[in-house]
Formats: structure tokens, sequence, C-alpha cells
């Protein structure tokens, strides 16, 4: 499901994000979940700060990659994909 | 029964001192003594008192009652279990309490971890008497600030059941009187260390899942996935989830992590010494 380029996504506040070499693992206190975030997805949280579009996402992923990064559609796929994942496990605030 | 004079003796556990006033029995001062370490005995009051006569024992913290038994053998199960009860309390505040067991190899340590049920003790006992390496912690491992991994070095709970898997433990050097009562053997961790050695850094963690006939299935884990499966195993990771996260985090980049499930025994046994063999992908 694409993200609406308008759409700024924001992760809840009460989540917490703890950081790891091949990404990122982040805990939900209401569900006591605890969500594993690739390397990818866990950038995509990190951008997940209301401010960022998900076309700035991506052009920051992009960069963030360098030369060998995939092309755009991958990227923004994966893009798509995570902040989808984070909306149905609820981990976004409401708009 | 041999009466004799109250004494208060200062067990050792996990590095707190917890004085006990024992009453009644000598054997019960005799269990104390060769269960725990202690330290110099002294006078006075003492939190913790346990007393026995013939067909009554008494268990009582700061004049709290805690427990009466009729047999011995169920009064010294619920002193044991108070004991490691206290220490808990009074290192929760300060670390991180995950259920394993922390088996060592030199300078090598492997912490266990798993749901109840799933072969931790089997597993570390085997290790000490198979393979001779030292087991200094079963049930409860201590995660102190800085990753300091320590034991509650309480006495090891061997079910009868364990006799069938592993005939070895009917050789340890205790009285096999609870098994005939109906309770676990309580096992001073002194009868398996072969030798004090050099404190073990966590080289090695280990989730088990449930064992099987089959040949075991290993997977190494990557960090995110194994601070995931380690925060379940955390006592106290509610009270500061935050920090418990961090501390996970920083274990799981120290050591490597491993997901076991199935195998007999004797294979989960081999698979432990690849894990710090480095034969292990």
């Amino acid at each position: 499901m694409a993200v609406s380029e308008g759409n700024r996504p924001r992760g809840r506040e009460d989540l917490l994000y703890q950081e790891v070499t091949d990404g990122g693992v982040l805990f939900d206190p209401d569900g006591e979940k605890v969500y594993v975030l690739n390397a990818s997805a866990a950038f995509v949280w990190n951008c997940c700060d209301g401010a960022h579009s998900s076309e700035e996402m991506l052009d920051e992923l992009a960069a963030s990659l360098g030369p060998g990064a995939p092309d755009r559609t991958t990227l923004r796929a994966d893009i798509d994909k995570a902040i989808e994942h984070f909306r149905r496990n609820g981990l976004l605030a409401d708009a | 029964m041999n009466k004799v004079p109250p004494i208060r003796v200062n067990v050792v556990l996990a590095e707190l001192t917890f004085p006990i006033r024992v009453e009644g029995d000598s054997s019960l001062a005799a269990w104390v003594r060769e269960t725990y370490p202690i330290s110099r005995d002294g006078r006075g009051a003492a939190p913790v008192h346990v007393s026995w006569n013939p067909g009554r024992g008494i268990l009582r913290h700061d004049g709290r009652l805690i427990k009466r038994a009729r047999s011995r053998e169920e009064l010294l199960q619920f002193v044991e279990w108070h004991l490691a009860g206290e220490a808990i309390r009074r290192w929760r505040p300060r670390a991180f309490l995950l259920h394993g067991a922390w088996i060592a190899r030199g300078r090598d340590g492997v912490l266990l971890a798993g749901a109840h049920g799933f072969g931790k003790t089997t597993l570390a006992v085997a290790m000490a008497l198979r393979h001779r390496w030292r087991l200094l912690g079963d049930d409860v491992v201590i995660v102190k600030p800085g990753g300091t991994v320590r034991p509650l070095d309480r006495p090891v709970r061997l079910k009868p059941g364990i006799a069938s898997a592993l005939p070895e433990v009917r050789r340890l050097p205790v009285g096999f009187g609870p098994w005939k009562a109906g309770w676990p053997l309580l096992v001073p961790l002194r009868a398996f260390r072969r030798s004090s050695g050099p404190a073990p850094r966590p080289r090695a963690i280990v989730i088990l899942g449930p064992s099987g006939p089959s040949e075991p299935i290993v997977r190494r884990l990557g960090e995110g996935e194994a601070v995931a499966r380690l925060a379940r195993f955390v006592m106290n990771f509610r009270d500061r989830p935050a920090e418990a996260l961090e501390r996970l985090a920083s274990l799981a980049r120290r050591a490597s992590v491993f997901h076991l499930e199935g195998g007999s025994l004797a294979r989960r046994c081999a698979a432990v010494e690849t894990f710090v063999s480095g034969r292990a992908s």
C-alpha cells in the first residue's frame, strides 16, 4: 500500500526504541510486545518524526546507502512496507 | 533429635548476607552450613528465624510468619525459596534478573536461557557432570550495570525425573531423602564445581527451545532478534524497560546468541561446546 506524499507519519511517543547493530528493537509497553526492525525499517522508524514525508525518507535512505543502494522503486517499496507495518501494529500516533 | 541452643549463621548468597537464627535441631544448622557459603557467625538477633521441632517447622522473617511446615524437608524447601526470594528482591532495583543458568569453561561463560521446562537445568548439570564445565548458577542470573554477569548462586533444584536423563546425578555427594519424600533435591553449587576459576565473561547465550529426539536445530540470532527474545526472560523488565533493552543490547553485542531447539541431551552438550570453540556458525 503506497503511502501518500503528504503523509508525515509520527511514531507514538510512549514506545521505546533501542538501536542495535543490525537495526533496532521497538518495545510497545501497551501490549508488551517487542518488534525487531531490520536496518531499513529502523531507518524509516527514525524518520517517523512527523517531519519527514515518505519522499524525503526515500531521499535520505538512498543517500545513506550510497552508490550501492537498490533502485528508488525498491527503496520506496521498502519504506511503504515499513510504514504500513507500523500503522497496522498501532505504532504510529494518530493523525 | 539433637536439640541445641539457638545459633546465628550468616548465609552469603549473591554477594548479600542473610543472618539466620536457627533453633531446635543441630541438623538444621548443619544443613544451612552445608548448603550455603557462610561468613563469620555472629551474635544477636537475625531477621530470618528458622526452627524445627519434630512435626513442627517454622520460618519467620522480621517476626512475621512465612511458613509452617510439618516435615523437615518441607521446611528446608521454604527456607531456600525464601532466601532466594529475598536476594532477588534486593537485587531487583540495581540489576536485571534473567531466568537462566550460568556455566563456564575457563573464562568463557555461557548463559542458558529459556522458558520453564525447556531443559536449562538438565543441560547445565550435564555440562558440569559429563564435560567438566563449572556450574556457577541455575535459575536466575544477575546482569549488573556494565554488563557483568553473575549468578544467583542458590542451590540447584533437581527433580527426580532428571535421573532418567542424567543418571550421574545419583553420584552427587548429597542425601537423596528429599526425593523419597516427594521434594526436589537441593544441591549446593559446590557439589558441582571442580575448582574455582577466573570470573567468566559471557561468550555465548543460548536460548533453549524444547528438546527432542532429532538433531538439534541451531540458529545464530541477529542482535535485534536476540534482544527481543531475551527480553521475555528478564524478570524485572517492566520495572525499567528502556534500561533493560539497552543492557540486553550491550549483552547481545558482546556475546554470540543462539537459538537451540530439539536434540538429545548429548547433542545439546556438543552444541554448547561449539558455541565457545568458535566452530558454531
